[in-house]
């Protein structure tokens, strides 16, 4: 705490936003949004420049006071504090651009797609784009459920000689960090496909969602000890994700959205 | 010279990169006129920075804006900057980039003008800090025509002498009117071909408000005190006065503010409902400084957080203030915007109120949308020490109010209080605990049934600073060890009450804040050592060290108990005499003398004291 104000309050201390005094709870308040059946679209966005460089919960944020700006009939949650209604399908780690990431939005009213999209667009910060938009189909498998696999392109100066240089078989150990500290995780069985495009390019098919999943760095860090690109080259790599997919009712991987 | 650039290997390593990168919705981003053209002779630069992290200066409603203000003007661009954390800053000395603009990643050296706003002095060592990493000469004197002008302004300008040699322009009071007046002044001196940078600080020193440090000679007695600030140009005026904005309902206000990339502190549509405040708490160094109260009209207000709400996508607005339920309009303006809010699925957020069954209304209604907790402020835990101060509550009216909310289902508050007001005594500091034990003792005593959790009573303390142009600014401030035995003794005494939860502040951190709320230009050079020695972010309890800076200060021969903790006589001259702020000097004193014999004064509605502030003209002196 410091005593920073004129008159000796603290301007850091955090605001009145969640105050552990709790003033009357109206009756029915509940937290189910109003969202219509039939009506939540689905949309396909980018990101690049300085949205790559907000975390998760910042995304949403981002998101959420993007579509307040749009001005659309948005469904919300009840209670204190509504909130638009928004899935989105793997959350996208700090640093990681993306070409093929996939959100649901809930509406109230019915949107045009292609009206839903413009708004949407236009009301983005630098570096956010809406690519199409459609309705969800009804019921099903929610979308982060959906995700089993994601297409990465690692870009930088040796990124792909490295790629080829990996053993073909056997374990890729990298250490994963983490809260509790750092511990060992084989790449090897959540990696299914690799294609080194240029010197300088690789182009990865991943495991990924919520059962198994690769983060893109943690591949960066397998070329750094399996394959001896200077980790100064890793850090720096440009990672974008050009493709999300899900599971087709054969097995087979399909595009997700 | 080009943008800089920052490779993703650093923005990786660091904590929060977003801070870094800009990008926000609603920033400004403008083409340059071509070199050479008379629209780039007639161009400024600016760059408004913020001597701390992102999330904090985004919080802060006077550079949103003045971003808006400077913007506004086809022949300026104002862009950003912040304090980085230290990890950036280390990543940027490694790699050999200077600190540089958020919206064109411009370096700083390159700006016409790199703008300060000093919100706290604790902050001091960040502003030179910020001037190093950008490689700007830290002095004045070391500065040539090609470096940009150095300004500051906010609450901590009425008394900037201890960073004065490193501020070219030093802008008094509300800057939306002077800052335009400048720009007018700098862009016509630009493109009639400038000159020396003394030239254009002349005409600077001209506008009303701009004060330039360098014109004013300080000299000193043989005791230390100063014995004259006397300037040496003849375009300097002796005193200069700070500016104020008459008509709130005209000054400009950034509908389509900032929306930041991280959540900020105050993360919010701000409405600011007036400016001043009636009550001349005699500490309370905004009390004095923003007169007179001008207030906004709540159809503008009402007008701006929905447009406001509109272009930014915040789902909160906040009223600012220095005391909203002075506000004269209030139940009709807060009825108006649940109103217009709800539409917009927009939370009206309430600050602190002087609790009455009008208030614990308008929290009912807002709580509709958003739950408010309770604040108030005791100040001091006798009637004796509140009156001292004149602070208008009374017990009584504490514990009733209390009553009022805690029948109507809330559940606790939150106490502040000041530690070292002059003439406190240790019965003072126990009758805080009383006071808190009476509010334990008021709770038992409402129906079990409307008690359904227990009671959550915050009761802090923070450490009285006397502060330039108030009553207790010839105050000296209470001693480290006795601030540490008064806390250590309030703490014993609201031990073992699990209701009560007691929290104070650092008392190292207040006292350096002391030295520097009242110091003069000689402590400079301690600041530009401690910066050397790697100070940084002195307000973040967890960075400061004040065995750090007490070893700087002993080492240049400076004695911070001089400035801290003397008594200074009415006749001694200060290092901001030079200044005005409306509210007169001998005004000042005649409330220093009453808050010695313990009398109150009656606020700017009950009856005019005659402070000063009527010769801006408006106001609370005219209603």
């Amino acid at each position: 705490m410091s005593s920073d104000r004129t008159d000796g309050r603290d301007p850091k201390a955090p605001p009145a936003k969640a105050p552990h005094l709790r003033a009357p709870r109206p009756e029915g308040a509940s937290n189910r949004p109003n969202a219509a059946p039939g009506r939540t679209m689905r949309i396909r966005f980018a990101r690049t420049g300085p949205a790559a460089w907000l975390a998760h919960l910042d995304l949403m944020r981002t998101f959420e006071r993007s579509l307040r700006r749009t001005g659309l009939p948005l469904a919300f949650t009840q209670g204190f504090s509504p909130h638009p209604v928004m899935t989105f399908a793997l959350p996208l780690g700090v640093g990681v651009d993306t070409e093929a990431d996939v959100a649901d939005i809930a509406l109230s009213e019915d949107v045009a797609p292609e009206d839903f999209a413009a708004r949407l667009s236009a009301a983005f910060p630098e570096g956010l784009r809406v690519l199409s938009a459609h309705l969800a189909p009804e019921g099903g498998e929610s979308l982060m459920a959906a995700v089993r696999a994601a297409t990465y392109e690692l870009s930088g100066p040796g990124v792909g000689t490295a790629a080829g240089r990996l053993p073909p078989e056997g374990p890729l150990v990298v250490e994963k960090k983490g809260k509790d500290g750092a511990k060992p995780v084989d790449v090897r069985p959540l990696l299914i496909a690799l294609e080194v495009r240029s010197p300088d390019g690789v182009r990865v098919l991943v495991k990924a969602g919520s059962r198994e999943n690769l983060r893109p760095d943690l591949f960066l860090q397998a070329l750094s000890v399996h394959a001896g690109l200077p980790s100064e080259e890793a850090a720096d790599a440009a990672i974008v994700r050009t493709a999300l997919w899900t599971a087709g009712p054969d097995g087979a991987l399909g595009i997700l959205g | 010279m080009p943008p800089v650039t920052l490779p993703r290997r650093i923005l990786r390593s660091v904590e929060k990169p977003a801070r870094y990168v800009g990008g926000e919705r609603n920033a400004v981003r403008k083409t340059l006129p071509a070199p050479g053209t008379p629209e780039a002779a007639a161009f400024a630069r600016f760059a408004f920075c913020f001597p701390d992290v992102y999330e904090i200066g985004m919080s802060h409603s006077g550079l949103r804006i003045l971003y808006h203000v400077l913007n506004r003007r086809p022949d300026t661009w104002c862009e950003r900057a912040f304090a980085p954390w230290t990890d950036m800053e280390e990543a940027m000395r490694r790699e050999g980039i200077p600190l540089f603009s958020l919206e064109s990643r411009t370096p700083l050296r390159e700006f016409d003008f790199v703008g300060f706003t000093l919100q706290y002095e604790l902050s001091f060592p960040n502003v030179l800090a910020m001037l190093d990493l950008a490689g700007i000469p830290l002095r004045t004197a070391q500065r040539g025509d090609a470096d940009p002008f150095v300004i500051a302004g906010g609450p901590c300008a009425y008394n900037a002498e201890p960073i004065a040699d490193f501020l070219d322009l030093v802008v008094l009071g509300e800057a939306e009117e002077s800052l335009d007046e400048l720009m007018d002044a700098y862009v016509a001196w630009k493109a009639a071909g400038g000159g020396p940078r003394e030239a254009f600080l002349a005409r600077a020193s001209a506008i009303p408000g701009v004060y330039v440090p360098s014109f004013y000679d300080v000299a000193y007695h043989d005791d230390g005190t100063v014995a004259s600030v006397l300037p040496n140009r003849p375009e300097a005026p002796a005193r200069v006065r700070k500016r104020i904005v008459k008509d709130l309902d005209a000054a400009p206000f950034p509908e389509a503010d900032l929306v930041p990339n991280l959540e900020t502190v105050h993360d919010r549509v701000f409405l600011e409902l007036f400016r001043g405040c009636i009550r001349g708490c005699r500490f309370c160094q905004a009390g004095f400084v923003y007169r007179p109260v001008r207030e906004r009209s709540p159809g503008v207000l009402r007008a701006q957080a929905s447009a406001s709400a509109a272009a930014t996508g915040h789902e909160e607005v906040g009223l600012l203030s220095l005391s909203t339920s002075d506000y004269r309009r209030l139940p009709e303006l807060t009825d108006g915007l649940v109103e217009d809010l709800a539409h917009q699925r927009v939370n009206l957020s309430l600050p602190s109120l002087r609790v009455d069954s009008v208030s614990l209304e308008l929290m009912e209604k807002a709580s509709k949308v958003k739950r408010a907790g309770l604040t108030f402020a005791p100040e001091a835990g006798t009637q004796r020490m509140r009156d001292v101060v004149n602070k208008g509550i009374g017990e009584e009216d504490l514990l009733r109010s209390l009553r009022l909310a805690f029948e109507g289902g809330w559940n606790g508050a939150k106490l502040y209080f000041m530690l070292g007001l002059p003439t406190e005594t240790m019965e003072d500091v126990e009758g805080i605990a009383a006071l808190a034990r009476s509010v334990e003792a008021l709770w038992r005593s409402i129906p079990r049934e409307l008690r359904l959790r227990p009671l959550d009573l915050d009761v802090s303390a923070s450490m009285f600073v006397p502060k330039p142009f108030t009553p207790f600014q010839w105050e000296p401030q209470d001693t480290v060890p006795s601030l540490r035995e008064k806390s250590r003794h309030l703490r014993e005494l609201l031990r073992g009450s699990r209701a009560i939860r007691y929290q104070w502040h650092d008392t190292d951190q207040s006292f350096l804040e002391a030295v520097l709320a009242r110091g003069d230009r000689r402590l400079g050079a301690a600041l530009e050592e401690g910066v050397r020695r790697g100070r940084r972010f002195d307000s973040w309890d967890d960075r400061f060290d004040l065995a750090a800076w007490l070893g700087i200060l002993d080492g240049l021969g400076l004695d911070p108990a001089f400035y801290a903790n003397r008594r200074r006589p009415y006749d001694e001259v200060l290092p901001w005499d030079h200044l005005d702020v409306g509210v007169s000097r001998s005004f000042l004193v005649k409330e220093a003398k009453t808050a010695q014999e313990g009398d109150t004064t009656p606020h700017c509605r009950e009856k005019c004291v005659g402070c000063g502030a009527a010769v801006y003209g408006g106001g609370v002196c005219f209603e």
